[in-house]
This record gives structure tokens, sequence and C-alpha cells, in this order.
């Protein structure tokens, strides 16, 4: 791996259920990169997210840079709606101190909150009462509270208004330009992967291209892609989101 | 009618009596007070994980652990375990706990299946199993019985200590990782990102389940310990919004039950384990309703307010009164009839009850003649209005034929009027006497004095309690003395 190496990923594959999920992935990411990971419903984004942090089994390489402070934000966090947890307690479980946590930590928390938009108010609510755009907001402020040098951002902006879109894409900028964190996205919005993005990786269900989204991203292979052939067929049992 | 008197204090006192450490079954107290503490933690994480009903499942399981040790103990291939049956019961209850949970657990990683499918179906295995190896030991089905119905209330003070120890690491335990008990119970896969695999986290917390499940059971039975678990939780959720709150409330919540429970079940003479869950399942409508209260402390404060009036209208009951006096009675002549057993059991002493050999060494019963529950408490009963001064004549003395006088008022008036007797009858009739352990003898007994020529019922008592023989070696001294605790009740108050 190269100094500035922080994720290196070779001939990565999920295989579930005897069922081949994603194959010949591979690819590199180095520190302050922007990484977009785009594909259609079902090409196996998510599970290469899931691959990457270790929730889902895999074969072949994924090897992080160790030490690593990884931030993930899900693209889907079903809350039970009945479990009582205040929002402070939610990010207290980032905390050192859970019970009895320090001073430091809670203005800390403040400042965090509020580069997502929400009030320092919102900590007593109970998370389960949180709007879907809300909750979107507080997984990224929980995501980035304790300043991962690693985020992954799972479609980050599904089910929220089109104003706090472009809140979360500038704070996605913000956090590479002043943190220097390097951020994995996936995403549909081309215009976004574009703007924002160093690379690109197309996948579906085996990795299409890698490479700047202004040299790999022509429109034939995006049609490839997105269009009515590139789709993969799935059925019932293959369908993984 | 005579002798029915107010005494309210008298009745507050016996509430603050079982708080006393000198009283008899305040081991059991403590015991069960312990088990409402700590098990709501544990039933917190479950009910967090949507897994309630492995709460449920695992006493099952270890319930079936106690009959399998005694099938195999009846059956020859375990020996004789002389120092104590729970013990035995414990080792079974421990044994089958933590192999269920080892199969659960393997399944779960199996993936095969779902969760609630495996949990119900080794349910209905487990009881079917504990039903099974109790019907083959015919021999020790009381006993086995006795067991899995977990009577706390003989809780001794050794067993105490076992409990406090057991519960006690628990309760460390618990309150030591309690967050990472919370992470992995609220989000597996955000619990992954921050602190790596899970897995020690689930085994040490169901560890810690198996632990308290499997002596809990054997002490309390499975009821009990599945109604801890989960009611005290299930009850604090609707009231409160963190998860600091919850933890505390449903342990708060578990202690009430516990008191509550107890208090009802000595006063009331009912099972504790029934008693204690119907409290629970009290406590969650309870909760349910007051969640609607605008504030979740002041749903709170008023379910605690709620409790604390159940708990003072109970202690005001109005006390029973003593036997009349002689000066009440207008020196009347008193007939004691024999008592009456209304159990379907024949009630009769052991064979090699001394008493019976004292009596037999002074000629007054024959070799062939069983003394019984009746007797012992007749004779106590003349003992007890001989010495308050009054004239007491047995039926039999007139007329050998008189049978045992019902408790009813209308049948006993009867039967006197017929035997042709006047003055005053004391009847006394036994509806339940069960010395279950030789700690205490379960009874339920009423007596009367009546006005033969009137009807006129001037006296009458009920009791219906667990009477504490402590000292008693056998379940013919346990019948003694509660016999004579009794009486001595009548006449005291």
């Amino acid at each position: 791996m190269e100094e500035d190496t922080i994720l290196d990923v070779r001939d990565c594959a999920v295989v579930l259920d005897g069922q081949t999920l994603l194959s010949g992935v591979s690819f590199e990411v180095r520190k302050g990169e922007a990484l977009a990971i785009i594909g259609p419903n079902g090409a196996g984004k998510t599970l290469l997210f899931k691959a990457l942090l270790g929730l889902v089994p895999f074969r072949g390489t994924i090897a992080w840079r160790p030490g690593l402070r990884i931030g993930y934000v899900p693209q889907k966090f079903p809350v039970d709606k009945t479990v009582p947890l205040t929002i402070r307690e939610f990010f207290l479980l980032k905390a050192k101190r859970f019970w009895f946590p320090d001073q430091t930590f809670l203005k800390h928390l403040s400042h965090e909150l509020s580069l997502v938009g929400l009030s320092q108010e919102v900590l007593e609510r109970p998370v389960a009462e949180l709007s879907g755009g809300q909750l979107q907001r507080l997984l990224i402020g929980w995501a980035m509270v304790d300043h991962p040098e690693v985020m992954l951002f799972d479609e980050p902006t599904a089910g929220i208004d089109v104003g706090f879109e472009e809140t979360v894409y500038h704070l996605l900028q913000r956090l590479q330009k002043e943190r220097n964190t390097t951020i994995l996205l996936i995403s549909h919005e081309l215009n976004i992967v574009y703007r924002y993005a160093d690379q690109v990786l197309c996948l579906n269900r085996t990795m299409l291209c890698h490479g700047n989204p202004h040299e790999v991203l022509h429109p034939q292979d995006l049609a490839t892609l997105f269009g009515e052939g590139g789709f993969y067929k799935h059925d019932k049992k293959a369908h993984h989101h | 009618m005579v002798g029915r008197k107010e005494n309210g204090s008298l009745a507050v006192s016996t509430l603050f009596e079982i708080v006393r450490p000198s009283y008899l079954l305040f081991p059991a107290l403590l015991g069960t007070m312990i088990m409402g503490l700590v098990c709501p933690l544990i039933g917190s994480y479950l009910v967090l994980r949507r897994t309630v009903f492995l709460g449920l499942t695992l006493p099952q399981i270890a319930a079936a652990g106690v009959s399998f040790t005694f099938w195999l103990q009846q059956s020859g291939f375990l020996p004789q375990w002389e120092q104590s049956e729970r013990g035995m019961g414990m080792f079974g209850s421990l044994l089958f706990t933590f192999l269920g949970m080892g199969i659960l657990g393997y399944l779960e990683q199996r993936g095969k299946g779902f969760p609630e499918g495996r949990l119900a179906a080794a349910y209905a295995f487990a009881g079917g199993l504990t039903i099974l190896f109790i019907v083959f030991n015919p021999a020790g089905q009381v006993e086995v019985l006795n067991l899995l119905k977990g009577e706390v209330i003989a809780l001794s003070k050794g067993e105490l200590r076992l409990v406090t120890g057991v519960f006690g690491f628990v309760f460390i335990a618990v309150l030591m990782f309690r967050r990472e008990f919370l992470l992995t119970s609220f989000d597996r896969d955000l619990a992954f990102l921050l602190k790596g695999s899970q897995v020690i986290w689930d085994v040490l917390l169901y560890l810690l389940a198996g632990l308290i499940i499997a002596f809990g059971v054997i002490l309390a039975g499975p009821l009990l310990i599945f109604g801890f678990l989960v009611l005290p939780a299930l009850a604090a959720r609707p009231l409160v919004s963190r998860m600091s709150s919850f933890l505390m409330l449903s342990s708060v919540l578990g202690v009430i039950m516990a008191f509550l429970g107890f208090y009802s079940s000595v006063r009331l003479d009912l099972p504790l384990g029934p008693t204690d869950v119907t409290l629970g399942c009290c406590l969650i409508f309870l909760a349910y309703g007051l969640s609607r209260v605008p504030t979740k402390m002041g749903a709170a404060l008023l379910m605690l307010i709620f409790v604390g009036g159940a708990v003072t209208s109970c202690a005001t009951r109005t006390a029973p009164a003593p036997v009349p006096t002689v000066k009440d009675i207008k020196k009347e002549q008193v007939w004691l009839a024999k008592v009456k057993n209304s159990t379907a059991l024949p009630l009769l002493l052991p064979a090699n009850n001394p008493l019976r050999s004292l009596a037999e060494m002074a000629g007054k019963i024959s070799s062939d003649y069983r003394q019984s529950v009746m007797d012992l408490l007749r004779d106590d009963l003349r003992k007890g209005l001989e010495q308050n001064g009054y004239s007491v004549t047995l039926p039999e003395e007139m007329d050998a034929r008189f049978p045992p006088f019902p408790a009813d008022m209308n049948g006993a008036v009867r039967m006197a009027r017929e035997g042709k007797l006047s003055g005053l009858v004391f009847v006394s009739e036994i509806w339940r006497w069960e010395g279950e352990s030789q700690k205490f003898v379960r009874v339920l007994i009423d007596f009367k004095l009546i006005r033969i020529n009137d009807g006129t019922v001037l006296w009458e008592r009920r009791i219906q309690r667990a009477v504490p023989t402590p000292s008693a070696t056998n379940s013919g001294q346990a019948s003694t003395d509660a016999a004579t605790a009794i009486v001595h009740d009548l006449f005291t108050g």
C-alpha cells in the first residue's frame, strides 16, 4: 500500500447464500479524495459499503490503513418508535463517558449539530420522534462527531428536501477541505458526482469503470450502466437492498 | 357483634413487621426484592432487542433441567444429593439453561428460520419435556412440582446469601458494561462500527441472563422470573424518553412489584408468582394510562403515588378481633365441637410423631390410632379457652355420636339443637392445611363462636396465611407448631 493510500480493495466479491452478489471489484482510495460509487438499483453499492465496513463476509482483499476512524451514514436507519433514547444519549454512545458525560464533549456536540442544521434544543428529544429529514441530518452529525478520517455516505440526501441537499454537499466539501476527510459516497445524481467527486466507480454487480468522472463517464458507458440493457435482471432472491 | 374492634395501627404494624430483619420471612422478602431489582435490568435489554420471548423460553428450559435432574436421580443415574433438593435442582437448571442458550445461539448463527419461531419451538419443547420428566418420576412428583412452583417464601438465610452473591455479581456486571449492552441492543451495525465485533457483548449479556434465570427459576419459579424480567421494563417504557431513566425506572418498578407482591402474598395467602405477575401486568396498564399525562415525570410520580396509596390502603385494613372474653359472653357454657376437615386430605400426622408416642405411653390413645391435625388444633383450642376462663365441654362427653360441626352457622346450630345442646358452640373448619416445607404451613381455617338458641354469631375469624414453623424438623412438628401459633393468634388478635 502506498503512503497516501488509505483503502486498497483487490478483487473483492460478496457471496451470500451461494449467490454471487458482487465480484471483481478493485480500487484504491487516497487520503482526502472523494470517491463516488454509482450504479442502478440492486447493483451492489450498499453491499460494497457493508463489505468495506466488515458488516458482511467477503472474498478478496479489503485493506484499510490501520488505526483509521471511519464514519458511516447508512441509507436507511430503522428506528424503533418506542425506544426510549434521546438524541443526546444517541450521541453519547460515541462519548468516552455515556452516563456522566463531560462538558467538552457536549460543547463539541452542539457545534457539530449546527453544521448539519440541528439546534441544541433537539438534544432532549427522543430519536424516534424525528422526521425522515431530521433523522438523516442526525445520522450525518453522528457519523462526523468524532472527526473520522474517512466517511462513507450511502445516498445521504435520500428522503430529504432539496434545500438540505445542497447543505449536505457543501458540508462534504467542507469536510474535505477543512478536515481533509476522505469521502466515499453512493449517489444516483450524476451532477453531484461531476461536481464533488475526484474519482468514480461504476458498479453493476461487478466493476464497470473506475477513474476520474470526466474521463471515464462517457454517455455510452452511462447508457450501458443505467440504460435498459445495462440493468441487472434480478429476481426476488437476488434482490439485496 | 362481640369482640369486633377497629385497630388500624395494629394492621399498619403488620406491614412494617415484614420489613424487620427479625421477621421470619425477611430473607424471602429481601431475596424477592433483589430479584426484582436485578432482573428488570437484563429484561430491559431483552425488550430493546425485541427478544422478550427469550425471557419466557429460558426459564422454561431451566424448569426442564430441574425435572430432568430429579428424574435421573430417581432412576439411579445420579447419586442422592443429601444436602439439598434445591442444590440438585440448581445443577439441572444451570446445565439446561446454558445448554439451551448454546443451541439457540448456534441456530442463530446458522440463521435458519426466524428467531420467534425458534424460541416458540424451544419453549414448547421445554414445556413438554418438563411435564414428561415429572410423569416419568412419580415418586418425586410433589417435590419437583413444589420446586418448579418456586416457593421463594421458604428462602433460607443461606439461600439469600447465594441470591445476593449471584444477583449482585450480575448487577455489577450490567452496571459496568451498560453502554456496551445498550449499543449492541440498539443497533448492531452501528455498534460494530464503533466497537468492532459484538459477539463478546452478546455472549456476556446472555450468560448473565442465563445465570439469573437458572438460579431464579429454582428459587422463585419460572413464572416469577419471567415476570421480573419483562413486566417492569414494559411498564417503564411508556413513561420515559431517556435510556438512563428507562433502566432506573424498570428496576424501581421491579422492586415495587416484588414488595407489593410479597406483602399481598403473605397477607392474603396467595401464591407469590401469580400475585407478582398480576401486579406487574396491572403496572403496565397503569403505565400506559399514565403515559397520557402531559409530562413523563408527572406520570412517573403519579405512578409512585398510586403504588404508595395501594400499600397504605392495604396496611390500614381493620385488624382481626381476638376471641371474646368470658365477661363478654356472660360466662355461658361453651361446647367445643370437633374440628371439621374440609380439605379432602386425611391430615394425619406421621406415625413417628413424638406427641403420639407420649399419648400412647400415657394410655390416652390406642396403638392403631393416628393423631390428626384436627386433634392438635382442638387440643390447643381447649387449652386456650380454659386458660382464658371459659367453661369448656366436649359434645361427645354428652353423646359420643357427635360429628365435627361445620363452620356454617345454620348447619352448626341445627346440629347443636338436634343434639340438645344449649349455650355457645365453638366451631372450626379447616379448608386448607398444606405443609409444603418444614418452614411454614399454609392454612385456611374458619372459627366461629355461635349462640345456639338464637343462632347469633358472637365472634368469627378466618385464618388464611402461611404460618411460619422455624424450629420444626419434620412435617408433624411443623403441624404441631402451626396449630399452636394459630390458637395463639386467636386469643391475641
